[in-house]
This record gives C-alpha cells, structure tokens and sequence, in this order.
C-alpha cells in the first residue's frame, strides 16, 4: 500500500501585538490537530515555526544573521506523540515581541520542508500559516518569490486568522473568503489583508477561520486508495474491468495501545473447552465440528458432506431493476462502496459509462451476487446504483449490500392518522413555525451578508464531528497534562460537562427562534409525563440492578464482617438493620434513597441467608428479620427483589431440610412472596403453592433430557 | 492461537453501539400455535404444514426460541405425549395441548410429523370437535394459552399466541362468552402476550369479533387497526417472520427534545436482524454431548530464575487497558474510564433543525437506518405532536437534523429523520410490509467516515462512451430486467447448509435445485444474444493497463519487491545501528532489515505480523 504520510509545518504568530483571542484560538487549533494525529495513530510528520519573538532561531537566519529575524524554528519534523504536544505547549511560550514578518515565517516554513523531504518521501506538503493580519507593517519584498516556490514545490499553503467571513461570489456562486472590518481598517492594515488575500490567487491558498481552516487540515484527498478489483460479468460476453474504492465507511479512527497484564508478565490467549459448565480437556480427534438444530446437536464437517465449490470471485449479475423497488431501509453493512473502471483501462471505462448512462436513462439498478475474494467466499447480494460522470469523476456505481428476506422485520405499526391526533390548524401552524425557525438553510440563502461558514448550511452533511472521538481526545488531553493516572482531575472534567454539552444545542443564529417557537409549541400541545410509566421504570431497573448487588455483597459477609454500624452484622441483625432503615428513610434526594436501600437489603438478605446455614437456627430472630425485612420491601416498592429472596428462601429450605422453620416462620408468620394491589385468583394460587411444605424434589434440571428419555 | 499479538490489539470499536442492534438476550422467544379445530380436513392440513414450516424454519434460524401447539374447540383432551407437563395445569373443556412450551429438538419435531401423517384420518375420532356449534369458550382457552406460557420454566422475553382458524365469530356480539373473551384480551396486554389471528380464508372479517379482541389486546385505538392480508400473513407465518407488534419489540424507548422543556417520548426499530447462522458447536464423537469452547486470556507471571508460574489469572477480553506513552512515562486508561466518556452523554433525540428533502444526497451510508415511531406511554400527548410534526414535513418535503445517543454507553451520531408513510391497504407485495406511519431515522456519516478521493488519475477524456453504446445497453437493461422480490433472495451458503442439516437430523430432502447456484450466465446471454455482436463492434476488445510491477510467483520473497534503501552489509555494525536510531532515520530500513536488526543486535524474534512501526519502537526501547 501506498505510504500515505505528509509533512504539516504550523506558522504561528506570537507577536506580542497580535489579538489575545487570536493567540488562544490558534494554541487550541494546533492542539487540536496534533491530538489527532496522536489519538488515530497517523505517521504525519509535523514542526512549528514561531513568527514575532524576541530571539531569531532558524536556518536561513543561521546562514544570514538579516534574514528572517523575530522567527524561531522548533528543534526537530517529528511524528506525533504526547511529548510533542507538552512540548509545543512549552515552546509556544518563548518571548515574544511586537516585530515579525509572516513571510519570514512561511520562507523559514518553506525552507524546513525541504529539508524533511530530504529524508523522507510525502505524498503532500503542506504549510498552515495562521497569522493576525493587523495594523503592524510587513515587508513585501520576497512575496512573488515566495508564493511562486511554494506553487513550484506544490506545497499546500492554509491560511487561518480570526476576522474572516464568507461570502458568495456574484460570478461564480461560489463561496469566498473576505476579512471582515469591526472599524475603519488603517493603511497598513488594508495593505497586510489585501495580500493575505492575494494567496488565494498566487498559489491557491485557502483563506478560512479557524474552524475552516482545522476541517481543511483534516481533510485528506487521497489520489492512491486502497482498491478492490473486480469484474462486473453480465452474461459471460459482457464483462467489466472496475476497481471499488471505499467511499464512506462508518469506523472509528481511536487507536490506543492495549494491554492485558503487567510489563513482566506473560500474556496468552486461550481455548478452553466445557461440558455444561465442567471443563473438559478432549483430544483435537475426539472432537467433531457440528450445528446446533434447536436443541440437537448435528455432527457436521467435510467428512459427512462434502464442501460446494467456491464461487468465482467477482459481480455476477441477476438482474436490472427499478430504483424505485429497492427500499433504502434495507441497506446494511457498514460501508459504500464506490464501483470505478480499472484505471488506465479505456475500453471498461467506455463500457462503464455506457451503462451508467442506460441506467439513469431508464431509472434502473443492477441487482448481482458480490463475491469478494477466494478466501472470503461467501455470496452477498449487493445493488449497484449508477451516478453520471462529473467534472471530477468518471461515471461510477455506487455498491450497497442488501440484507436477506430471513433477516427482515415485519411490524403491525397503527396507524397514525386517527381521530384521536387530529390537529387543530393552529397547532399544524406551531408546528410549521417551528420548521421555519430552525431552518438550517434559508436564513444563510436568503440574505447576502456575510456569514462565518464556508457552506451557506449550519449543519453540512459533509462536516459532521466524531463526537466520541472527541471526547476520548479531550479527556486523554487533560490526562498527560496532568501526568496522571487516578481519576481525580477527570472527574473534574468530567464534572465541567462543558465539551459535552457544546454539541447539544441548537446552532446559535437559530437559536433564540428555535426557542420561541417551542415555547408557542408547548403552549398548544398538553404534554404529560406518566406516572405509571415511571413508576413500571423504576420496577424495571431495581429488578436488573438488584441481583448483581447481592453478590457482590455475599463474599465479604460470608465470614468476617467487620462489625459496625455502617453494614448489618451477624449479632445483631435485626436492630442493626432497624437503625440503618432509618438512616436510609431520612434522606432527602429519593433516587439516592432507593439506591441506598437496595443495597442495606441485600446486606440483610445475605445475612438471612449465612444465619441460615448455621446448624442451630435462631427461630426467633429469624422471624423478627425477615417481618422486618419485608415490611420494608414493602415500604420502598420492592417487590420483585423480595419476591425473589422469598423463592430462594424457600430453595435453601428445602435444600437444608429446614421443617421447622418453614411452618413456624415462614407459613405461621406469612412471610411469603409480596402481592402488588388486591390479589387475584392467580396470584393466590401462586400464594398457596409457595407456601406448600416443600418436597426437596430432586432439581428439575433438563427439560430437553428428560424428554429425551421419554421418547 | 499463535497468530494474536497484544501489541496488535490496537483498536478501539464502540461495540456498545453494536449491541443496541443485536438482539436482546434477557429472555427467550415464545410462539405458542393453537389450531380451530373448527378447520375443514383440507385447512387443518395447511394449517398444520404452516407450523411444520414454522417450526423447521424456527429450529434452523432461531433455535433458542420455545414453541407449543394446541388445538381449541376439540370435542376430547387427548394428553400430550409428554404428560408429566400437565400437573400444574388445568386444561378445561374444549381444548386439547399437543406439545408444551419447548425448545425444539429432533425428536419433538419426528413426533409433529408422524401426527401430521396420520392426522387427516385420526383427527376427528382423537379430537373432534366441541358439540354442539363447535364454540368451545374463547376465554378459558385464552386462559389456557396464558398459562402455557407462563409456566413455561424459562423467562420469556417476547411471547407470541399465534390463532389459526376459518370462524369470525368465535361468540355472538351480545352474548357473556363475548363479554369474558374481551375481558381476556386485556389480560393479554397487561402479561404483554401478543396476539395474532392467522386466517385460512383470504376475506376474512375482523369486523365481528377480531378487530375489538386483538386492539384490545394491544392497546391501540380501534380507528388505527389496519386489515392484515390473510394470504401475506399464512406466507410469512410459514417463515415464521409474524407481523411483529410494535409495542413490544422495540430497541429501545427515548425522549425527542424539540426546544426547552419541549420532549415527546417516542421509540426506535430496527428494520432487519442480524444475519443468523445456526449456533457452531463442537460435539464429543463418543457421545454426541455439545462441547463449548471458550477463548480466555490468562495472564502469568514467571519467576525469572526457576522459569516457575508464581502466579496465574484470567481475564476477560474487555479487561486490561489502554495505554498511551509520554516520553519515557506510561499513562494507563482503563476501560472504565473510557466507558465513563461514553457516559457522559445522556441519551436522547434533541431536533437540531430542519432542511429540505433535497438536501440529503441520494447515496449517503455508513450504517443501516432505524425507524421511529411515537410512544403515548411515557409522556402523554406525544402521538399528537408527533403526528403534527410527521404530517407538516411530509407535506412540506422537510427532513429534520437531530442528535441522537440511542442509550447509554452507545455513542451519539448525527442523523436525518425522514417521514414515511404506510403502504396503501390494497398493496399486498412484500414492500407494504416495510413499515408504518413514522419518521426512517438515517445515520449521517461524520466527516471522517467520508474519504476524500482525488479522481485525477481515472478522469480522461476517452472515457465517454458514444451514444451508441449508451443504445446498445438500453437495449439489454430491457432484456434482462426483472422485479425485486425480497423473499426469493436468500443466503445461498445459508440454504445449502440448512438443507445439509435438514437432511442429516430429520432426514428431509430439499429441492437442490435453484439453491447455491448464483444465477446462469447462458441463460442471460441467450436473452441478449442479438446485441452481442454490435457489442463486440463498439466496444471493441479488452486492453489490460500493463502493470507497473510484474506479479511475483507466489513463493517468492514478498519484500523483495522493495529496494532497500539502506545497504545490508552496513546493518550488521551495532555502531551504524545506533546512528540510524539517533537520527531518527530506522524507518527507512524495510521491515525484513529491522528483524534482521532485532535478531542481531538485540536477540529478539518479533512475530510475523508485527508492523514495522512497532518494529521501530522496539528497536528504539531496546537500544535505550
């Protein structure tokens, strides 16, 4: 594979006349895109040149003590890491002052390219300058020679400073960077700015804010990808040469190093084999590969059937078919796949465009059987859709996978145009109010001032962030400034919230709008939460938070329980428990509450059952915690953990041939499984059956055996 | 396994995200069939080979799921054969329970088929039917129903009652019988059984009795109950793919935020499952018992003298942690705190904006959509608002922008929420089977799943073909087009297998033909063999780009391709070595030289797969 490296040199502007601002936005940007070429593991080598210190360290002006002075090159065009980044952080730092010429900056940049490509080969060079274009004088002299090098060398040149907007070109339509004025700008100023604009057309500068000018940083034309090749057979005379080309592929780019156990232990992977829970250590031929056929096991391998032969690799063709009878709903896989000619192949790529054209003329599709490779054998049936050539493109199909009729869900769904959502026409207006007044396009179309996004869109489908991915960047940030591995800081982070909540909002232009038409909205639509739906929730989460609490519970209580009031004891059972109850019930916040008192139940609950398997049971005291314990399971809503304890009580009853206890506790004090409301006839049968003195039947293990053995 | 290297294990997925697709595992399937014994000889048969396809469909796709049978209006209660099953259950008059809930098994499915052989003579003197109107009461078969399904021994997750007959009107409108059945509806929505009736005769009338019982049942307003296509539902019944109710089988209940303190709850659906392949086991040849394998990571330590294990454990795959180096210091991240950054988010819809129809390109994917329906249990009044707000974008071509986090430890993505609507009630292909009245919930890529491809090297003037060309495939499009069926599309390897399975357990043959074949390239050129030859003429025949390198011959050296940038000989000085790493300049050696290089000077043999960046890094921390 084609290396896909490229050498990033950062200008920056550390005068101390530049904006503050400017200078905090700049850090963070670099910050931003060393993290992530540290976090995605990318091999770009990357340097900064400072512009405005007090110091000159740099080639050119090591050759020519004149040339270039007030700029300071870092040491080294290194790969990322962490220690990079502190160290930028270090380096940024140096004094500044209020002399420096941006051009200085970008011929020491110019030159420190040279260099790396001197040792290493990239497939893109590229300069970010990012430079507060204020009323300081520049000098201008070099300017043609400079930009006509880098146009010469094909490096890229980005441009990023804090006072630029966009606006769209009369002629073009397209958009077009402009500085935008606060105040009546001085000459020196126009003069900096009507050069800075300048690069655009010298040597193809991209001009752009700072978020402009990071998504450009991040956006990575490829000229060489990764390639699938493939010929697309229809019939056995029609036969297409293409190569895909991965064109969208949900994927998350994180790579962090993983780690299993200590630097001086050993790490293995391994197989173990088990019968029903007991491991077992068979011999490779005691063992036949086989499939599960509902509960029967079916021996299955090469020796009782005999393998199909592979499928040629390659699209085999079943059939064209209407755009429209394709459902987008049934598109799977993770991936698009974009179908190109082979390149260099000018008869395919004739043939390609032929096709292509037929199919838009006839709103068609191709249906076909995709097989990837010898190896990866399996057939998929996949759908090629056709997009015309362009400027940029030759004509290409699009690959999508289709799922299977087998995978398909089919859902009785009501409709949902009945009298009972009918709506008033004042309601349909609130409601059209609101699709205005977020309308992410027409506010940007419909005006002809300048705005601060390239796209006239708040939201462009092509810029959308990878927030997790963020996140991770951002908390693994904070982690190596802090050098540290506990949590404390963070948690503080965390705590902030400020990087999560900045993607929850509505975009800003729209938002004071977007909030007045909800609040008419609110008004019109009577909105209610339930209250049996909350409470059926919290039913819900108790019954799956509360088994693993118990375990977690029984080993520390098993045997040495330090006796103190914080947890039940084994002495004093039923007055430790009656002292913590109240403790819990006094608290305010009810969710910590409930929590709270989970968890003291299972600490009694574990506590029942160790005094239970003592040899001399303590009837008295038995009875005395288990009312007590009910009576609070009760109290706190919670049936189903009791309900569950009362089942495994009855379990160890009858397990440790517990008589007495059953009918002197259990059945003569009633303390069997909780019923919510008025019983029913069901749920008194149920009652009566648990009651029952239990037979210690042998455990009703395998149903699937036994049936087995009746057959 | 000898091929897995921790230092390769570098990826990080968000499999949390992934699991909110899979299927939920608290609990088994439940299809519990009960037959009218009202159905004529020729409809008992159908029916019964309905769910002798449901049941061999079902053991081959899903084989966890539990199914039961039972017949209602019978005259007489023949027990099971498995009778032991009945002890703590009451089964009243008029109803006769053939198989229990079971997970099926060969033999289960043998004894179906041996009744299904004798069943056309042997049903009406074992079962018969009820006397005098063949009316058993709906209710206390209902109730039977319940209990099968509740004493089941295993905890149900979606439990299906699926009601096969030919009668309308199980009770007249006005009578008590009527009354109690309505009564048991109810009880089937507060157990969340679902429902369904499967009629043998394609115009049936859910008007008398049916329409009230099953919205009843699911609580749903009787204005919004569609008619089901009797024919369509005996088809995919047979696939054992039921109409799902929507109110059970959700992925998943949120809040839709549309502005502060504006939320309406609503809930999401996939629209297909994960691909199945019967479960893989390993079987002991002495006895047939089914052994699991597990992969483990044991983690050992050594004593470096004696090469003894002092001390031995095992962890679990999402165990260990992450690592990220700074200088000479190693900072750890555990999975935990990787989780809580997950965490962070609430999970939750919030509207971000609208834009028109048109602005989403036809081809935009990175992950299969979802479908979003609302949900009046959580917040009451959300169905209004969200009818409102379906019925003004779709009127109006408007997609809303949304951020979506689907539940918690998921991840949030950006998505488009599309309004769709329900097929037409006379559009009885598989299509109208989609889905409903809703919003299709479609997954933006992030800029960083978008590559940017320069095209430059494929563009070229020549590659636009003539307009005859363009005719000529016309021409063959029209020839060779066909109509997407969904249901006659299926896995070929898939279907290969379960025939083999088929045949091997329960001795069922298959038609072999048609499966595993991909479609027969003669078949298509003879339906276009007039254009071949103008084919032939305009396109002219295939000329292969040469290649840039000649392909190797398999055995050769793989990296021999590449010229070493470095001279050998030199590599074999510790000194030059070292110099190479001052600089900075090992990764212009190849990858065969830095193992050259390991195993000379540093006595290490990494393996095969490790990259040449780690290569580099180890030489790096070695020479330290």
């Amino acid at each position: 594979m084609a290396s896909n490296k490229e050498c990033l040199i950062i200008v920056l502007d550390v005068r101390s006349c530049a904006a503050e601002e400017f200078k905090l936005k700049s850090v963070k940007c670099i910050a931003e895109i060393l993290k992530d070429k540290i976090v995605c593991d990318r091999k770009d080598f990357v340097s900064f040149v400072l512009v405005g210190c007090e110091e000159s360290e740099n080639e050119i002006h090591a050759e020519d003590k004149d040339a270039c002075q007030n700029v300071v090159q870092y040491s080294a065009t290194q790969v990322c890491n962490w220690q990079l980044l502190l160290n930028f952080f270090k380096f940024v730092n140096k004094t500044p002052c209020d002399e420096g010429n941006w051009l200085d900056g970008l011929q020491v940049a110019v030159a420190l390219q040279e260099t790396a490509a001197g040792l290493f080969r990239f497939t893109r060079r590229r300069i970010l300058l990012l430079y507060d274009f204020n009323f300081m004088t520049q000098k201008y002299d070099d300017y043609k020679t400079i930009t006509d090098r880098m146009l010469k060398d094909e490096i890229e040149l980005i441009v990023g400073t804090h006072n630029i907007a966009y606006i769209d070109n009369a002629a073009t339509n397209q958009p077009q960077a402009i500085f935008q004025m606060s105040r009546k700008a001085n000459l020196f100023e126009q003069e900096n700015q009507k050069y800075a604009l300048q690069l655009v057309s010298n040597c193809n500068a991209m001009l752009c804010t700072f978020k402009e000018a990071l998504a450009t940083v991040f956006k990575i034309t490829n000229k060489r990808p990764w390639v699938w090749n493939a010929k697309l057979h229809i019939g056995k005379v029609i036969a297409i040469h293409l190569q895909g080309i991965i064109a969208m592929k949900n994927e998350r780019h994180i790579k962090l190093k993983k780690v299993w156990g200590e630097a001086e232990e050993l790490v293995d992977r391994e197989e173990r084999y088990f019968i029903k829970g007991t491991e077992v250590t068979p011999l490779p031929e005691d063992l036949i590969d086989g499939y599960m056929l509902g509960g029967t096991p079916v021996p299955y391998d090469e020796t009782i059937v005999e393998r199909p032969a592979a499928h040629s690799p390659g699209l085999h063709f079943v059939g064209f078919v209407k755009r429209s009878s394709i459902p987008d709903a049934y598109f799977c896989g993770e991936s698009l796949y974009m179908l190109v000619h082979q390149k260099g192949n000018e008869t395919s790529a004739r043939k390609l465009d032929a096709l292509v054209r037929a199919l838009l003329q006839r709103q068609c599709v191709i249906l076909c059987w995709k097989i990837f490779s010898v190896k990866f054998n399996t057939p998929r049936i996949v759908v090629l859709m056709p997009q015309d050539s362009t400027e940029h493109r030759p004509a290409t199909l699009y690959m999508l996978e289709l799922s299977y009729h087998a995978q398909h869900q089919f859902w009785d769904f009501p409709a949902i145009r009945t009298a009972k959502t009918e709506c008033s026409a004042d309601q349909l207006q609130a409601v059209d109010k609101l699709i205005d007044s977020m309308d992410l396009e027409c506010l940007l179309n419909d005006t002809q001032l300048p705005r601060q996004q390239r796209q006239a869109d708040l939201l462009p489908f092509d810029g959308l962030p990878s927030i997790f991915e963020q996140n991770v960047m951002d908390v693994l940030e904070r982690k190596v400034v802090c050098q540290t591995s506990d949590d404390g800081p963070l948690l503080e982070m965390m705590r902030e919230k400020k990087f999560v909540e900045m993607y929850w909002r509505v975009p800003e232009p729209i938002e004071e709008k977007s909030k007045q038409a909800a609040a008419a909205l609110k008004k019109l639509f009577p909105l209610e939460h339930s209250h049996a739906w909350l409470e059926k929730l919290k039913a819900k989460e108790q019954e799956s938070n509360a088994p693993p609490t118990i375990k977690q519970e029984r080993p520390d209580s098993e045997n040495t329980t330090p006796i103190t009031i914080e947890c039940v004891g084994l002495m004093t059972p039923a007055e430790d428990y009656r002292q913590l109850l109240e403790q819990v019930r006094s608290m305010a916040n009810t969710t910590l509450r409930d929590v709270q008192f989970q968890s003291l139940a299972a600490q009694m609950r574990v506590v029942v059952i160790t005094l239970l398997e003592r040899n001399k049971l303590n009837l008295n005291q038995l009875s005395e915690m288990l009312a007590m314990h009910r009576d609070s399971c009760l109290e706190f809503n919670s049936f189903g953990e009791y309900n569950q304890f009362a089942a495994q009580l009855k379990a160890k009853a009858s397990d440790r041939n517990l008589h007495e206890f059953w009918t002197n506790v259990i059945v003569e004090k009633q303390l069997g499984p909780l019923v919510l409301g008025e019983p029913t006839l069901e749920d008194e049968l149920r009652l009566m059956a648990y009651y029952t003195i239990p037979e210690f039947p042998a455990a009703a293990a395998n149903e699937d055996q036994e049936m087995h053995q009746d057959k | 396994m000898s091929t897995w290297d921790p230092e390769h294990d570098v990826e990080l997925t968000d499999s949390e995200d992934e699991i909110a697709m899979k299927r939920d595992f608290h609990g088994r399937e439940a299809i519990l069939f009960v037959v009218d014994a009202n159905l004529k000889t020729d409809r008992l048969m159908d029916a019964l080979k309905l769910i002798r396809g449901a049941f061999i469909s079902g053991m081959l796709v899903n084989g966890k799921d539990l199914m039961g049978l039972m017949f209602a209006n019978t005259a007489h209660s023949p027990p099971p054969q498995e009778k032991q099953c009945l002890e703590n259950i009451v089964v009243p008059a008029n109803c006769a329970i053939f198989l229990p809930m079971r997970q099926l098994t060969k033999a289960i499915v043998e004894h179906f088929l041996e009744f299904m052989a004798s069943a056309e003579e042997l049903f009406a003197s074992e079962y018969g039917l009820a006397q005098p109107d063949g009316r058993g009461s709906y209710a206390y078969m209902i109730r039977l129903c319940i209990e099968l399904l509740e004493k089941c021994g295993k905890k149900l997750n979606n439990a299906k009652i699926v009601y096969i007959t030919d009668v309308e009107e199980p009770h007249p409108q006005s009578s008590r019988e009527f009354q109690a059945a309505l009564q048991k509806a109810s009880d089937l929505e507060g157990k969340e059984f679902e429902f369904q009736v499967i009629p043998m005769i394609d115009d049936f009338d859910y008007e008398p009795f049916y329409k009230e019982f099953i919205t009843l049942s699911r609580a749903i307003d009787i204005d919004s109950f569609r008619v089901p296509d009797a024919q369509l539902q005996r088809e995919i019944l047979e696939d054992r793919k039921l109409r799902q109710d929507f109110l059970r089988r959700c992925l998943g209940h949120f809040n839709l935020s549309l502005g502060p303190n504006l939320a309406i709850s609503v809930q999401f659906y996939n629209y297909f499952q994960r691909r199945a392949y019967p479960n893989k086991v390993h079987i002991l040849r002495r006895d047939n018992s089914v052994v699991r394998k597990k992969r483990m990571i044991m983690v050992r330590k050594q004593d470096e003298e004696t090469q003894e294990i002092t001390h031995e454990y095992q962890i679990k795959t999402t165990g260990g942690w992450h690592e990220c180096r700074v200088g000479d210091q190693v900072l750890r991240v555990t999975t935990e705190q990787l989780n809580r950054v997950r965490n962070l988010h609430p999970p939750g819809m919030m509207l971000l904006g609208f834009k028109h129809r048109s602005a989403l390109p036809d081809i935009h994917y990175s992950k299969p959509c979802s479908f979003m329906y609302p949900d009046d249990q959580n917040i009451v009044g959300s169905k209004r608002l969200f009818r409102a707000l379906w019925q003004r974008c779709l009127e109006r071509q408007k997609i809303a922008i949304c951020l979506f986090m689907c539940k918690r430890k998921s991840v949030p993505r950006y998505v488009a929420l599309l309004p769709v609507e329900a097929a037409q009630p006379d559009d009885t292909n598989y299509r109208s089977l989609l889905s409903g009245d809703g919003f299709k919930i479609v997954y933006l890529p992030e800029a960083k799943h978008i590559r940017n491809i320069d095209m430059c090297e494929w563009n070229s003037i020549k590659n636009t073909s003539s307009d005859e060309g363009v005719e000529l495939f016309q021409k063959v499009i029209k020839r060779l087009s066909v109509d997407y069926q969904p249901n006659f599309i299926n896995d070929p390897n898939l279907e290969v297998l379960q025939s083999n399975l088929l045949a091997l357990a329960l001795n069922i043959k298959t038609e072999q033909d048609g499966i595993s074949q991909l479609p027969d390239p003669a078949v298509q050129d003879k339906r276009i063999e007039k254009f071949l030859p103008l084919y032939d003429k305009i396109f002219g025949p295939e000329v292969e780009p040469a290649k840039k390198r000649a392909a190797k011959s398999s055995a050769s050296d793989e990296s021999a391709a590449k010229m070493p940038k470095i001279d050998e000989e030199q590599l074999k000085s510790l000194d030059i070595v070292k110099q190479l790493i001052e600089d900075k300049r090992l990764s212009s050696c190849t990858s065969e030289q830095l193992r050259f290089i390991l195993d000379q000077h540093f006595d290490v043999r990494p393996a095969k797969s490790t990259t040449k960046a780690v290569l580099i890094e180890r030489i790096e921390n070695l020479s330290v």
